[in-house]
């Protein structure tokens, strides 16, 4: 009897303890839910606030699309099992003229995130504007996931993982680099070719 | 020495794990327990579980001692550690989680083996404390 209370006891003390694996295995890493709102300081070539919240939920076509309001900017994401969407409406200036092509759910994140992950998807459209056939060419590619732990703004953030985010839009490319902690969600994001990086303030995540 | 063998289902109820919204990222298996000295129960599991774009494999050992009321129902808490692994495509990640399980079954009459029906708690120690998995599972005990 003695011996079983302690190896309950030894049991019970290694359970309280925190445990990094444990924390990313069970946490969410991108927490959707109406009402979620984010701060963060934009440092750019003007320095400013940023506010992000989940505003409502939206059905289109049957899928249910979270409202995202970024800074006065509305976003859709889909949430489904194992992966997060991002709608991005398709189009291009041809000839003056703005020729559409549909609205892409774009791989945005796959969930669970796990290091040293990388993928890349590449989408070709096209469209028949005045009778001539128009082509569009989207690449997402995402690299370099790796765990890491960051300081913002005097707050220590652990198991965080950073991500590469590369997206090639005909001949416009975009390098993002993005840090996600777990039940926060997005904490700081950067933007070389523009100098910009977001960094975040407070949250409020509704449980 | 009793022996019981539990199958559980995927099935899956919280607020707290990674796929967030109608998620179900809860590998259930199989589960095998054994009545040693003490009347303490030996429980080896072993879970794997595959989604669309990732596979989960999980198993570990828990201790933990059974409490039968009336030979009809049977409430078991445990304790342990597992090893779990996550692999989607061409990367992957393993570590090791306390885990803490309770069981709740109820033990239909038969003389050998016993058929059971129940379901169990899983929570996976963290920073918060909440039910991480529920399964739904049969079991046989002889």
């Amino acid at each position: 009897m003695k011996k079983s209370v302690l190896i309950f006891l030894i049991l019970g003390l290694a359970s309280g303890c925190k445990n990094p694996f444990s924390i990313r295995m069970t946490a969410d890493y991108f927490p959707l839910k109406t009402g979620n709102r984010w701060l963060f300081n934009v440092k750019a070539s003007k320095n400013y606030q940023l506010k992000m919240e989940v505003t409502g939920i939206e059905t289109k076509q049957g899928d249910s699309l979270f409202i995202v309001d970024i800074g006065g900017e509305i976003c859709h994401f889909q949430r489904e099992s194992g992966i997060v969407k991002k709608a991005r409406e398709l189009y291009t200036t041809y000839e003056g003229e703005i020729v559409k092509f549909g609205t892409l759910y774009e791989p945005y994140l796959f969930l669970p995130l796990i290091e040293g992950e990388n993928w890349e998807r590449e989408f070709n459209f096209s469209s028949v504007n005045k009778e001539e056939t128009i082509e569009k060419f989207l690449f997402i590619s995402l690299d370099s996931i790796k765990k890491t732990s960051i300081v913002l703004n005097s707050e220590n953030y652990e198991n965080v993982y950073q991500r590469k985010r590369t997206v090639i839009e005909d001949n416009d490319s975009t390098v993002e680099y993005e840090w996600f902690a777990p039940d926060i969600g997005l904490i700081k994001k950067e933007i070389p070719s523009d100098s910009t990086t977001w960094e975040l303030v407070s949250f409020e995540i509704n449980e | 020495m009793s022996i019981i063998l539990l199958v559980g289902f995927n099935l899956f109820i919280s607020s707290s794990v990674p796929q967030g919204t109608a998620a179900i990222d809860t590998p259930s298996g199989f589960s095998l327990l054994a009545g040693g000295k003490h009347k303490i129960n030996y429980d080896f599991i072993a879970t794997y579980y595959r989604r669309d774009n990732y596979e989960v494999d999980i198993h570990g050992i828990l201790l933990g001692k059974e409490l039968l009321f009336g030979q009809k129902f049977s409430i078991l808490p445990e304790t342990g550690i597992v090893k779990a692994k996550r692999t989607r495509e061409n990367a992957s990640e393993s570590g090791y989680s306390p885990l803490f399980v309770i069981r709740f079954a109820y033990l239909f009459s038969a003389e050998n083996p016993t058929f059971q029906i129940g379901f169990s708690l899983r929570e996976v120690f963290n920073e918060k404390i909440g039910t991480d998995f529920l399964d739904f599972g049969i079991g046989f005990r002889m």
